[in-house]
């Protein structure tokens, strides 16, 4: 009768602990705290080379370059462009929630947000900036998926700032170790705008940044960009970096 | 003669909808640009490589030089293609860059110092084909009669250059030309020792070359910056209309905002305070004589201090100018965005103005003596150069990607201190201005009145202005664009309506449908209609008007 007993009491321990763990979600704001800080550099500086390749149908690939200077710890922010040749010095910068963008034609410098594209890719300023989802979004829901080979929790965030790029967005971030692997964005009437893909990431230092990012234009079938990150560093920048003359002083 | 226009429209329908077929029939872009043509090299970073070979990237293989040069990344061009499934089924997505520090010694310097010059710049060519109908609102008003037509080609150019030796000197220079190419110049004299034959006077033809940019930069310990030379000033923040902006050598014309102005010879010293704060200080050399001569009096070197910071997220500057023979003037900009707008500002006050006034010769005070006043009898010209003047402006701007459309729009709104408080004499102002200066005047070699050296009197000539545009592209995900701008002084009710449509065929080929009007009462701003005579319009008439314009840009763009 003891072995009986000992025996259900086994079964239900193992099933009630077996349900508590297969109730038991992760804590979806630390991955989202996660997520923030491992592209944070804090106090180190950050620069890197993006380069987008955007293809449109009926229109030749188009190649945007631009070099990117990070300050985390200031939330300071500076993308001098490249390539095209034609727009070699047209640059953005951000410092907090200010942004500049430095136009060589008119030569004056406007406010801009970070809403906008990169050139004429798919590619936004925020996709390359430092992360606030924690302040930025509020968690709507969850649910677990598969991405290739790769279990993924399913994060749907709605915005709580209207200075985000998309009201709405869809996080699909690796279970094994967090690492966002898709991304879909929406506007405020649940339609899907825009789809992104990283399926490779770079370490650098301790923070582990995307290193080729694959960007879908859902409105406009066949428009898509590729970034593809290089020349990671996180060397110290010049201070006169994160500044209008620094911006007026590279352009043409 | 008269098939053409209907020709070319037709040609232009036809164009717009192959090229709408083309766009919509079109490859299946998701193949096209991850199948396996797609790329293989990386560019070095900083090259100007070929953009359709830039694509790189191994599906789910970490096979990039981290930290150095992307061109050792091949690329298996499968990259983020197919599906997700390919792209995710590697395990290996994450390497090291260990070379992290490597390269950012020289990642500002690429900018600042450059081998050899770099030089550049931009064509913008164009066919309009209009029509100008004088009738609107009229019984004699008939679509198929308009007042003028008119073919006009537009072919205008820039080149620039940039040389950059070291990173703390460079020259930038930017010239201009533009269709006729040429210029007729006229000089006139006696030939040495031979006075009693009189004057001859000599007529040559010189290029149309403008130098509207001369300037070197330098600094002092990357403390201190110096720009010297003919370059632009940014002084006011206003978009379709800046009061601040005394300055640069001409105003921002509203109809095309975005155009860079002018600027005269300066000194500008430039002292950053951290990253949001700088002074400035301009000193201006003085516009040349009249006669071309150079004004080489030091004491007509303006000065112009100019403050800027961040406080929050507002961005405020406070500035001055002071020049002999020009009114004295303080003024501050505002920008700072407000919910979803960015938002501008600025103010002025002038001790006096610049303007020349007109008034009546004839003390006609009462309104009896108004309304029976008429021009014959008469303006005279005279200044104010101690009164006080405000003028103030303030607009809204923003953009936004909606789903079928990108849109972005802009609001102003303008208070002219220095403008007149009602338009009585308007008319006459412009009458007047081509009496004692003439239209075709040779001196000046201004070819319509209102550019003459009084603009002053008959520009912005109310008190109450507001300008709009708005601006959506890619409507309905197509190449179709659409635009509406419009400026009306509020003063007197008249207005400047533009709406267009266009259309890209192609990369440098677009063509546009757009009509202006002119609207307003008798006497006021925009309705104002030059009568042309034997030597050039002489006479003024109010007339509400409607233009048509066809206008195609073809290989307009930048190199």
């Amino acid at each position: 009768m003891k072995g009986i007993r000992r025996v259900l009491f086994l079964a239900s321990a193992i099933v009630l602990s077996g349900s508590f763990l297969w109730a038991a979600d992760p804590d979806f704001h630390q991955i989202l705290r996660t997520i923030d800080a491992m592209q944070d550099f804090g106090g180190l500086d950050y620069s890197a080379v993006y380069t987008i390749v955007t293809q449109k149908p009926g229109e030749k690939d188009s190649t945007t370059q631009a070099r990117l200077f990070r300050r985390d710890e200031h939330n300071q922010f500076v993308l001098l462009i490249m390539l095209p040749e034609v727009q070699k010095g047209q640059g953005y910068l951000k410092i907090d929630e200010n942004v500049w963008f430095y136009d060589p034609e008119s030569r004056k410098f406007n406010h801009s947000t970070m809403k906008e594209n990169i050139s004429d890719s798919k590619a936004k300023n925020s996709d390359l900036s430092k992360r606030h989802l924690e302040d930025d979004y509020e968690i709507a829901s969850t649910s677990e998926g598969t991405i290739g080979k790769f279990p993924v929790w399913v994060i749907e965030l709605k915005a709580k700032t209207n200075e985000v790029s998309y009201p709405k967005t869809r996080l699909f971030v690796r279970k094994d170790e967090t690492m966002v692997l898709k991304q879909e964005d929406y506007s405020v009437s649940d339609r899907l705008m825009r789809t992104t893909l990283m399926p490779k990431y770079t370490r650098v230092g301790d923070k582990l940044l995307p290193s080729m990012i694959l960007i879908n234009d859902e409105l406009n079938k066949g428009e898509k960009s590729q970034l593809t990150m290089t020349e990671p560093s996180i060397a110290r920048l010049p201070d006169k970096v994160f500044s209008k003359a620094f911006l007026e002083q590279v352009s043409q | 003669m008269k098939k053409t226009p209907v020709l070319i429209a037709v040609v232009l329908v036809l164009a717009a909808f192959a090229g709408f077929a083309q766009s919509t029939g079109g490859v299946n872009a998701e193949d096209a640009l991850f199948s396996g043509d797609m790329v293989d090299t990386a560019p070095q970073a900083g090259s100007a490589g070929n953009g359709a070979q830039a694509m790189s990237g191994t599906a789910g293989k970490a096979t990039g030089t981290a930290g150095g040069s992307a061109s050792s990344e091949k690329a298996s061009s499968t990259a983020a293609s197919a599906s997700e499934g390919d792209l995710f089924s590697g395990s290996t997505m994450v390497q090291d860059s260990s070379a992290a520090t490597a390269t950012a010694a020289s990642s500002t310097e690429g900018f600042l110092k450059t081998a050899g010059m770099r030089w550049g710049g931009s064509v913008d060519s164009e066919l309009a084909l209009s029509g100008t109908w004088n009738t609107l609102g009229t019984g004699d008003f008939g679509i198929a009669d308009p007042s003028s037509k008119a073919l006009e080609p537009t072919v205008d150019a820039t080149l620039f250059f940039d040389a950059r030796p070291d990173t703390d000197f460079r020259v930038f220079g930017k010239f201009k030309t533009s269709y006729p190419f040429d210029a007729a110049s006229s000089t006139s004299g006696t030939v040495a020792g031979y006075s009693s034959f009189g004057a001859t006077t000599t007529t040559s033809t010189v290029p149309n070359i403008k130098i509207f940019e001369l300037f070197s930069d330098f600094t002092y310990k990357d403390l201190v910056n110096f720009r010297f030379g003919k370059h632009t000033i940014k002084w006011g923040v206003g978009y379709f209309f800046s009061p601040a902006d005394v300055l640069n050598l001409g105003t921002i014309d509203p109809q095309n905002p975005t155009n860079q102005l002018e600027g005269p010879i300066s000194l500008r010293t430039q002292v950053p305070f951290g990253s949001t704060t700088n002074a400035y200080l301009y000193l201006i050399l003085p516009k040349p004589n009249a006669d071309g001569s150079l004004n080489t009096d030091p004491a007509a070197v303006a000065v112009a201090p100019k403050f800027e910071t961040l406080v929050g997220n507002t961005e405020i500057g406070v500035g001055g100018f002071l020049q002999k023979d020009r009114v004295p003037r303080a003024m501050t900009t505002v920008t700072t965005p407000v919910s979803i707008f960015d938002a501008f500002a600025e103010g002025t006050v002038a001790r006096g103005s610049d303007r020349t006034y007109v008034k009546r010769a004839s003390a006609a005070t009462s309104s009896a003596q108004q309304s029976a006043w008429s021009a014959s009898d008469g303006l005279v010209t005279y200044r104010d150069t101690t009164s006080p003047y405000y003028s103030g402006t303030f607009g809204l701007s923003y953009s936004h990607d909606f789903d079928h459309a990108t849109m972005t729009a802009y609001g102003q709104y303008y208070y002219n201190g220095e403008g007149y408080s009602n338009s009585r004499l308007y008319d006459d102002a412009i009458r007047y201005t081509i009496s004692a200066y003439g239209y075709n005047n040779t001196t000046t070699g201004k070819a319509n009145p209102l550019d003459l050296p009084t603009i002053g009197s008959t520009y912005y000539w109310g008190h109450h202005y507001a300008a709009g545009a708005l601006g959506l592209s890619k409507i309905w995900n197509t190449d179709f664009g659409a635009n509406l701008f419009a400026i009306m002084n509020l003063s007197d009710g008249s207005a400047v309506v533009n709406p267009s449509i266009s259309y890209k065929f192609f990369d440098h080929c677009t063509a546009s449908l757009g009509a202006q009007f002119m609207l307003g009462p008798d006497g006021s701003e925009y309705t104002a209609n030059l009568d042309s005579g034997a030597s050039g319009p002489s006479a003024v008439t109010s007339a509400r008007t409607m233009k048509l314009t066809l206008n195609l840009s073809i290989g307009s763009g930048n190199f």
